[in-house]
């Protein structure tokens, strides 16, 4: 092969010219070389910085800042501003927009119960317990436009205009606190079933969130069922709607299905095994295990 | 996936002439179910809560929201093509003479206060774009409605006997000063005049 052609084909195989295979001019290099060079010669005497004899020469002058003033490393007052972070939880934000869209284009199902599984099976969030996600808050983005009659069950609401915009379409929301344990169950519920573990029994809430979920203003799953029908008529006239009478709707058995504390999905109780490979459910037999879940 | 099977059951009380429904779930319940924590309470959230609201004397804050004529409309603000389209604006307006869900005194107030906002054919109109969603408007204005009525209602206490008896005394004392002083500035004027020669006064010069 002459050179001429070896010369083509080696061309065709390189990468693309680019900033990173150029080499620099060869005056930018020698200027870089000239500001990081130690100084010579009769320069250096003075340029180096160190005294003849004396402290510095010896290698013992004291640390930084130290001196007549404090430093300012102990001046500067300390502010921990992320202290605990890292036990956090965190709840990742889903709109109404959202959740009226997933329902248009038939991605959720409004005649069910809606739940945390059922919004991570929808792969819209990226739920990862790992992370500290302990599940899922409703934002009010949409609450105009939002239509839908549910039963949704989130993890954290903060304002009230979302409660409002769902219950005056006729829907029921409720806020649930979920264990560590049953985020990942629900998030990734075929995982979990593979997995071959129990299903869990879901705890009480941690001390800074009790109050928020016996609240009936926030339609805690632990809260009074009596303030919360008293209160859903509270938001009502301060909204400026008619609670729809539900007494004769076909939905209503749906609308008032609520989890007990302790479960997780309707229809399984904690301790049940789930075996989806021989589509069957194995319950606890013993009188200890049963009445462990059952506490 | 796996659906609960719920039993409504029905109980008619005698004594209150009303039906209670209670919904039990059948199914799993827990230590610490709903039952246990609040086993006086009617677990039915979706019912009607059984508290008499309606104003025969006084204004209760309840207002019926059938009786409101509520329209959306577009705002007035500048925001290019967003806010021509979207109707966020509200504006409630109700017939003042024929709301029988205000009692009467307070409805004349009403028409007394508020008549910069009553029309000719007597209908109170609020209107509110506070804020960019249509709810929180609607919220705006019926806040604004019910201010004005309670307001209008607004019964002033009066004074006790106490405090009568205390402004009595009050008047009595600031009166009782007022002729002191005058009677003092009144002297001294008529001692800056020359003095006035009687049978007593010559006795002593």
């Amino acid at each position: 092969m002459a050179s001429v052609e070896k010369a083509l084909l080696m061309l065709r195989n390189l990468p693309r010219v680019a900033l990173n295979n150029i080499k620099e001019f060869p005056e930018v290099i020698k200027e870089r070389k000239k500001q990081h060079a130690l100084p010579r010669g009769k320069d250096a005497k003075f340029k180096l910085g160190a005294d003849h004899k004396g402290a510095a020469q010896r290698m013992s002058r004291p640390r930084l800042g130290f001196g007549k003033s404090t430093p300012g490393y102990l001046r500067v007052p300390k502010e921990y501003y992320y202290e605990g972070h890292h036990l956090l939880r965190q709840y990742i934000p889903i709109s109404l927009l959202q959740i009226q869209r997933l329902i248009d284009l038939g991605r959720l199902n409004p005649n069910e119960p809606i739940d945390l599984t059922d919004i991570c099976n929808t792969k819209v969030l990226m739920l990862d317990p790992n992370k500290r996600h302990f599940g899922v808050q409703l934002t009010d983005e949409g609450a105009d436009i939002f239509k839908a009659k549910v039963n949704i069950e989130v993890q954290w609401i903060l304002s009230e205009l979302t409660i409002a915009a769902i219950e005056k379409n006729g829907g029921v929301v409720t806020t649930k606190y979920y264990d560590r344990d049953c985020v990942y169950a629900m998030s990734d519920t075929i995982n979990f079933f593979s997995s071959g573990k129990p299903i869990p029994k879901n705890g009480t809430p941690p001390l800074n969130a009790i109050e928020y979920y016996t609240s009936a203003s926030n339609r805690g799953y632990l809260a009074n069922p009596d303030e919360i029908r008293v209160e859903r008529l509270k938001l009502a006239q301060k909204y400026g709607y008619t609670l729809p009478d539900l007494e004769k709707d076909p939905l209503k058995e749906m609308l008032s299905k609520r989890k007990d504390p302790r479960q997780i999905w309707h229809g399984l109780e904690p301790g049940w095994l789930v075996n989806l490979k021989d589509q069957c459910i194995l319950k606890p037999a013993d009188k200890e295990w049963i009445d462990y879940y059952k506490s | 996936m796996f659906s609960l099977a719920t039993k409504l059951s029905f109980f008619k009380n005698s004594l209150i002439n009303r039906s209670v429904t209670t919904i039990v779930q059948n199914g799993y319940k827990s230590s610490i179910s709903l039952d246990k924590l609040y086993p006086k309470s009617n677990h039915d959230i979706l019912a009607k809560p059984n508290l008499n609201l309606e104003s025969n004397e006084n204004f209760t804050g309840f207002i019926p929201i059938d009786k409101l004529i509520i329209t959306q409309k577009t705002s007035s603000k500048p925001g290019g093509q967003h806010v021509n389209k979207t109707q966020t604006g509200v504006e409630i307006r109700f017939h003042v003479d024929s709301s029988e869900w205000i009692p009467k005194w307070i409805r004349d107030k009403l028409k007394q206060i508020q008549i910069n906002r009553i029309n000719k054919e007597g209908y109170l109109i609020v209107r509110s774009e506070k804020t960019r969603k249509a709810l929180l408007n609607q919220a705006d204005c019926m806040e604004q409605i019910r201010s004005m009525i309670h307001q209008a209602s607004y019964k002033p206490k009066g004074l006790s006997a106490d405090e009568k008896l205390k402004i009595d005394i009050d008047k009595k004392i600031a009166d009782g000063r007022r002729l002191v002083d005058k009677r003092t500035r009144s002297e001294k004027k008529s001692n800056r005049k020359h003095p006035i020669y009687d049978s007593i006064s010559d006795y002593y010069n």
